[in-house]
């Protein structure tokens, strides 16, 4: 017994041992997928800190681990590999998310709005990802929260906060088309004080895809992102943070073999927080945000003489005050009141329009019971120009055990119109129609009449007395979660998003030179539909293999209805006689694809400290313009093929702070000149990143 | 003497049994029961004719248009009989009897074979063919009413001006009765320049070099196929005037889509018929198939290419 005694204690403490020996080795390997996995939180879906496995919300996260293991540059190229997403090239590189126009994704930077939409779209490739902790996408409608854009989604970019000690980094990545990138990240923090400072240049020589010519795709341009930012804990409650960021891009213009001119795009945001926790249950926030967009473009006949000129010049300021009271662990309440200044000083625009619209909002997150979460929330934005909103939300999820979980939500959205809706005037100079923005036609239709412009007017001017109405959806958004073995996850999620006022432009009245002059309306309905599938598998913690698949259905009702009344006719060839289309000839919108998926492997090998990835995107045939003369898209048109990209990256890191990094993206070196000028053709690279 | 009186004996035996048949119709005299226009289109050495038999109770014309050949004449009826179908026709033009025998007659179409006989009586005596004699041009079907199909490539409408600035230019006219384009200031029925499409109806818009509206011509925009439209609404037709062209003008205003950059192409809408009133009151549609050279959108711009049905027949709607 002694002996067995003896033997059983030096056995018990080589077990301890071993165990903490394990548990050593558990924390050496600290970026292990698995515990990142349920640490992996998400503060915009809730503007709570939120674990993102239990969220009642269709939500993912770009990890800064993932963008650096891509060797990712622009927001741009990451976010097109996201499953649903897809980038469309429309004045800008924006997202497509669930099948709606980038104009109606909220693009935000440490949750405050970016702003520029010149002509709808937010160049998404403005952003570099070199100071970025983590990017959250959020789908379906969240006006609730956000208020106006928020209708298709939120892409919040979270930026690193100042970290303990010195420490900092540079990385530089040159590629073909003379593409290089460099950025360098400071950051200091003792104690009370943090300060962190970012600065990046972006530049490449533009390129070619059509030799046709004498003209490039793209021209050349180069950029620069400095950003900074500074925190101070005044107490262990109260901390503030203020930062600041500055990007500005210059590109030469060469649209005609015989106009010059350039692009110059300045930005400059700023945003102040003050937190302070009064208890464990309440806690305030103070925030203040401020930006500023502006571009102006010139082109020159070949005498130097001007041809064209155009400025852009969009403010937005924005105070908001949230709170938060959380009585129970169980229960948590934020609620907010904030107020948006902007104004927009443009070309076309005969005055300078002001936007002013307070906001309120208030949100319930409880845990009714152990398996069951609910959230509501709703928001409401009154506002100077258009019709004051409403935006409720719920969602909920239900846990029947750890594999598998279902989740709902429903929620409405919308859009603003835009001073472009409401306030333009433009006559184009070579083609002589005229677009007036909504509040200016009783005014300036009038005035071109008696100017003897005017031959008829169409539509009357008592149509244009009433506010014109906020594009809105309601969204639904249903899904499954499930772990059947602890290495496998698989999320499907199933949505439906109904957009109705969807402003577009119509002929209001035709003009003595046979032009037509154009305003806007809320005319069409549009659904979106579909079904996201995600799926991982992480076999050990070196390898990670994801898939994620979309299939999409984006149609308008009034095109529906026109194909099923035997409205709609088509032809073979441009100037064949036409014939009817049946309803099952209709495809849908423009520039959606039916089917997206992507696949990725990522691959560690830590004895060698090396990691390599291997990502294909794929999208789906689609319709960019219609071509047999229908206005519609139909299955007799000519679709820009599917096509796959291949993405490879691999990095080595020497001495712990050395790393040298090479990849090729788009490996395959798919390009097609005709329709897809954002895809560039192959791009090979090498990295230095250095750490200190 | 006697000759006179014997004569005069058969006149009044004639005139006796003409008195007596008042209460069962005369043979050879009955009425026709399928009286309007019927046509028939076929080929001749690659030219199409057009063979048409205005059928009324006291005549046919029988008119032959085309590439090939052409005639026009009247034929008096002399005799006919419903029971078999048999026509007489007297040519006065060149002394000469036309037998004609219809079969399967209806509303929409008739069978008949014409054969030119010595006289009266051998026109009476004639067996009815068989129906695969191929003699005479053999048995032929006839559509009632059948319209004018045609086909009108590179119409040339140039324009000065556009882009903003006033247009002007003198509009190239087209008449349907021809088919084919025309100076004439009168015998017109549409007229194009550039993308604009008037009509011989109404009144001038303003335009500089439009030319003098004095027919009664109208249109309006129908949407389906060219097949699929097969009668005009009356009740739809505008006219141009001071306000505006019945034929509106301007990009998915009227007959075109205009692109924009960066291809700039005026494509014809897709199920777009252009339905019209000719200037003496007929009934055309046109289904315009390109605005370009050779329908070659990289080729010159401003040259028409159009498929159009006309019903040559007074009042007839249906095409």
């Amino acid at each position: 017994m002694v002996l067995n005694k003896k033997i059983f204690t030096i056995y018990f403490s080589f077990f301890l041992c071993s165990i903490s020996f394990a548990q050593e080795k558990e924390k050496v390997t600290i970026d292990s997928t698995k515990s990142e996995e349920l640490n992996e939180v998400i503060v915009t879906a809730t503007r709570t800190i939120r674990q993102l496995s239990s969220l009642p919300l269709p939500a993912q996260i770009v990890t800064k681990k993932e963008i650096r293991n891509i060797n990712s540059l622009r927001l741009s190229d990451i976010l097109n590999e996201q499953t649903g997403l897809t980038i469309v090239r429309d004045h800008g590189e924006g997202v497509q998310m669930q099948g709606l126009d980038s104009d109606y994704t909220l693009i935000l930077v440490d949750g405050a709005p970016l702003v520029g939409r010149t002509a709808g779209t937010l160049d998404l490739s403005r952003i570099t990802v070199g100071n970025i902790k983590q990017i959250e996408i959020v789908k379906g409608a969240s006006s609730s929260l956000y208020g106006s854009e928020a209708l298709a989604g939120v892409i919040n970019i979270i930026t690193e906060n100042p970290k303990e000690g010195f420490r900092g980094d540079i990385d530089l990545r040159a590629g073909t088309f003379n593409t290089t990138n460099t950025s360098a990240n400071i950051n200091y923090k003792k104690e009370k004080f943090g300060i962190s400072a970012f600065a990046n240049r972006y530049s490449n020589d533009g390129y070619d895809l059509d030799r046709s010519d004498d003209l490039k795709t793209v021209d050349p341009y180069d950029n620069y992102t400095f950003n900074a930012k500074v925190g101070y804990d005044f107490s262990e409650n109260t901390s503030l943070f203020v930062s600041g960021r500055y990007y500005t891009e210059n590109q030469e213009s060469v649209p005609t073999a015989i106009l010059k001119g350039e692009n110059n795009t300045n930005e400059w945001n700023t945003h102040v927080k003050l937190n302070h926790k009064h208890n464990k249950k309440w806690h305030s926030y103070v925030d203040f945000y401020a930006t500023r967009y502006q571009t102006d473009s010139y082109l020159n006949n070949p005498d130097n003489s001007s041809f064209s000129e155009s400025d852009y010049n969009q403010l937005l300021i924005r105070p908001e005050i949230r709170l938060a009271y959380n009585p129970t662990k169980k229960h948590s309440f934020i609620g907010g009141i904030g107020w948006t200044h902007e104004t927009l000083d443009r070309t076309f625009f005969t005055n300078k329009p002001e936007f002013n619209a307070p906001y309120a909002y208030v949100q319930y997150d409880t845990d009714l019971t152990e398996k069951l979460n609910v959230i509501m929330g709703a928001r409401f934005d009154k506002h100077s120009e258009y019709k004051s909103q409403f935006s409720p939300k719920a969602a909920l999820r239900y846990a029947f055990n750890d594999k598998i979980a279902v989740k709902g939500s429903v929620g409405y959205g919308y859009k603003a119109p835009d001073f472009r809706q409401l306030y333009l005037d433009f006559t184009n100079p070579t083609a002589g129609y005229t677009v007036i923005g909504y509040n200016r036609v009783t005014t300036r239709l009038p005035e071109l009449d008696n100017e003897g412009q005017i031959i008829n007017i169409l539509v009357p001017l008592s149509e244009f007395e009433d506010t014109l109405k906020p594009e809105s959806s309601l969204s639904f958004n249903v899904g499954i979660q499930l772990k059947p073995i602890s290495t496998v996850t698989v999320d499907v999620n199933l949505f439906r998003n109904n957009i109705k006022d969807l402003i577009d432009t119509q002929i209001i009245a035709r003009k003595t030179n046979g032009q037509n002059v154009f305003s806007y309306k809320n005319i069409s309905s549009v659904y979106t539909q579909g079904l996201e599938f995600n799926t991982a598998w992480r076999p050990t913690n070196q390898l990670k293999v994801s898939g994620g698949y979309q299939l999409l259905f984006a149609k308008d009702k009034d095109a529906e209805d026109a194909f099923e009344n035997g409205e709609v006719f088509a032809r073979e060839n441009p100037s064949s006689p036409s014939f009817q289309l049946k309803k099952e000839d209709y495809f849908g919108l423009f520039n959606r694809s039916r089917h997206m998926a992507n696949a990725k492997i990522f691959y560690t090998v830590p004895k060698w400290n090396l990691n390599t990835n291997m990502r294909v995107t794929y999208r789906s045939d689609y319709g960019l313009r219609d071509t047999n003369s229908n206005t519609y898209l139909d299955t007799y048109d000519t679709f820009v093929k599917g096509y796959s990209i291949v993405d490879f990256a691999i990095n080595k890191t020497f001495y712990k702070n050395y790393q040298i990094g090479f990849g090729i993206d788009n490996l395959l070196d798919f390009t097609d000149s005709q329709n897809i000028s954002n895809i560039s053709g192959r791009l090979v690279y090498g990295k230095i990143n250095i750490q200190f | 003497m006697k000759t006179i009186k014997f004569l005069t004996l058969i006149a009044l035996f004639v005139g006796f049994t003409s008195c007596s048949s008042d209460d069962s119709p005369i043979p050879g005299n009955d009425t026709i029961a399928f009286e309007g226009s019927f046509s028939r289109e076929f080929d001749v050495q690659g030219a199409t004719q057009r063979a048409t038999y205005s059928i009324t109770q006291d005549k046919i014309n029988y008119d032959l248009a085309g590439g090939f050949a052409q005639t026009q004449y009247d034929t008096a009826k002399q005799y006919y009989s419903s029971g078999d179908n048999r026509w007489i026709g007297y040519r006065e033009s060149n002394t000469t009897y036309y037998v004609i025998f219809f079969k399967n007659v209806s509303e929409t179409e008739i069978t008949l074979y014409k054969k030119e006989v010595a006289s009266l009586e051998a026109g009476k005596t004639e067996p009815v063919p068989a129906a695969d004699n191929t003699e005479n041009y053999g048995w032929n079907v006839y559509k009632k009413n059948l319209p004018v199909s045609g086909k009108v490539e590179n119409l040339h409408a140039p324009q000065a001006g556009g882009q903003g600035q006033p247009t002007s230019g003198a509009f190239t006219k087209f008449d349907f009765a021809t088919g084919e384009t025309t100076t004439s200031d009168t015998d017109w029925d549409i007229a194009f320049r550039g993308t604009a499409i008037i009509v011989n109806g109404g009144a001038t818009s303003g335009t500089t070099d439009e030319p003098a509206r004095n027919g009664d011509a109208g249109a309006y925009i129908a949407s389906g196929t060219l097949e699929g439209i097969t009668s005009a609404d009356t009740s739809l037709f505008l006219q141009d005037s001071a306000s505006g062209f019945a034929i509106p003008t301007g990009s998915g205003n009227g007959w075109y889509n205009y692109t924009g950059s960066p291809d700039h192409l005026i494509l014809p809408i897709a199920g777009k018929v252009l339905v019209l009133k000719t200037r003496d009151g007929k009934y055309a549609k046109v289904e315009i198939l390109s605005y370009y050279k050779d329908t070659d959108t990289s080729s010159d711009s401003k040259h028409y290419t159009f498929n159009y049905v006309y019903q040559p027949n007074d009042g007839v709607t249906t095409f």
